[in-house]
């Protein structure tokens, strides 16, 4: 190698790690800026809708811990955030024994646009005499890239053939990204996905 | 001279990458997660139920952050549930502040809080008893937290009640507010 291309070859090597090093530090201090922005929240508070048109209309139905209902189709909706949240984990609960008929039940996990729409499914689980639990907590999504933008607004669909009687306890564990920081609103998206 | 640079940068990059990756994160999250390490959770929100603390009895109630203590309702026991958790918690604090209070009880009125089963099976009292006929409207009164580790603990399947027992019927009613610190 001569002594021209070795120069050349040298400012590329240092070029290089010099280009390494600033996409490390950039990629480490905005995670770790985002660290530091961001706390737990576990939601066990619901409001139940008929359907989702009444979305925005939540007035007379308040909040519940558990829900009862006669039908076949009913919407569980959880509080719309004003920041960026990522959801980390779904747990329900069935206190006692109260369906009758109507096995499975089929809960669907989503995230509602303002509008009202569903913008995307994020989980299915079905409820049948075999993965019932009476009294026992079970899991039934858990991640950790699951976004849920400020105009989205998490709900989860209950559907079933028959009528049921059905009491569910909730309990979504969601990570709160509160950062005043544009450039973590713009890249924690981005590092998320 | 370009080696030596190369070993100061690797040292830095090591250095930062430590920096990084060191902090503290959710014990229950993935261990590469970037998460707060507050865990401290406020309770304040509930459901009044008189006479049973099953949790079955929350279906298809409001709920409130206040809880309403009635000792003519035909029941000795009335009881403010609080969410139940799916992990186990551990209660760091508790405090009440009565809204309101009228009307007296012929004998004893304690308030306390209790663990129980989501059946109302009572499985363990987490404070000690107030002495709900003395407290002053208007203040915030802590509980005094049992000194047994085990009592504070909440686990999946249990939840937390706020417990008031009337030893006779009366026309006391306490409207009350709780602030309750788990982790």
């Amino acid at each position: 190698m001569s002594i021209q291309n070795r120069k050349i070859y040298l400012k590329g090597l240092g070029l290089g790690f010099t280009l390494i090093f600033l996409l490390i530090t950039l990629t480490g201090g905005l995670v770790y800026g985002a660290s530091r922005s961001a706390h737990l929240e576990h939601w066990r508070y619901i409001y139940s809708i008929p359907s989702l048109d009444q979305l925005q209309d939540p007035v007379g139905r308040g909040l519940s811990l558990v829900r009862s209902h006669n039908g076949q189709t009913a919407f569980d909706v959880f509080p719309t955030h004003a920041v960026l949240f990522t959801l980390e984990k779904v747990n329900i609960l069935l206190p006692e024994a109260v369906i009758t008929e109507g096995y499975p039940v089929t809960l669907t996990v989503f995230a509602v646009s303002e509008q009202g729409t569903v913008s995307r499914e994020i989980t299915e689980w079905e409820i049948t005499t075999d993965t019932l639990q009476i009294g026992e907590w079970l899991t039934i999504f858990e991640s950790t890239s699951e976004s849920i933008s400020p105009e989205e607004t998490l709900v989860v669909r209950l559907t079933c053939e028959q009528n049921m009687d059905l009491q569910i306890a909730y309990e979504v564990t969601v990570n709160i990204y509160d950062s005043e920081n544009p450039l973590l609103k713009i890249f924690l998206p981005l590092i998320l996905k | 001279m370009k080696k030596n640079i190369f070993i100061l940068l690797l040292i830095v990059l090591i250095g930062g990458l430590f920096f990084v990756f060191n902090q503290p994160y959710h014990a229950e999250a993935q261990p590469t997660r970037f998460l707060s390490d507050s865990r401290v959770e406020t309770w304040t929100f509930g459901v009044t139920s008189e006479g049973s603390a099953a949790y079955s009895e929350t279906a298809s109630r409001l709920i409130t952050n206040v809880a309403s203590f009635r000792a003519n309702q035909g029941e000795n026991d009335v009881y403010f549930i609080f969410p139940a958790p799916a992990e186990t918690k551990t209660v760091q604090a508790g405090s009440v502040n009565f809204l309101s209070r009228s009307g007296t009880t012929p004998n004893t009125a304690t308030l306390s809080l209790d663990v129980v089963n989501l059946d109302g099976t009572w499985q363990h009292t987490v404070t000690q008893s107030l002495d709900a006929l003395v407290i002053t409207s208007g203040d915030w009164v802590d509980f005094t937290l049992s000194d047994v580790p085990a009592d504070l603990v909440i686990t999946p399947g249990q939840t937390l009640v706020a417990h008031l027992t009337f030893s006779e019927p009366g026309d006391l009613d306490i409207k009350c507010i709780f602030d309750i610190e788990v982790e």
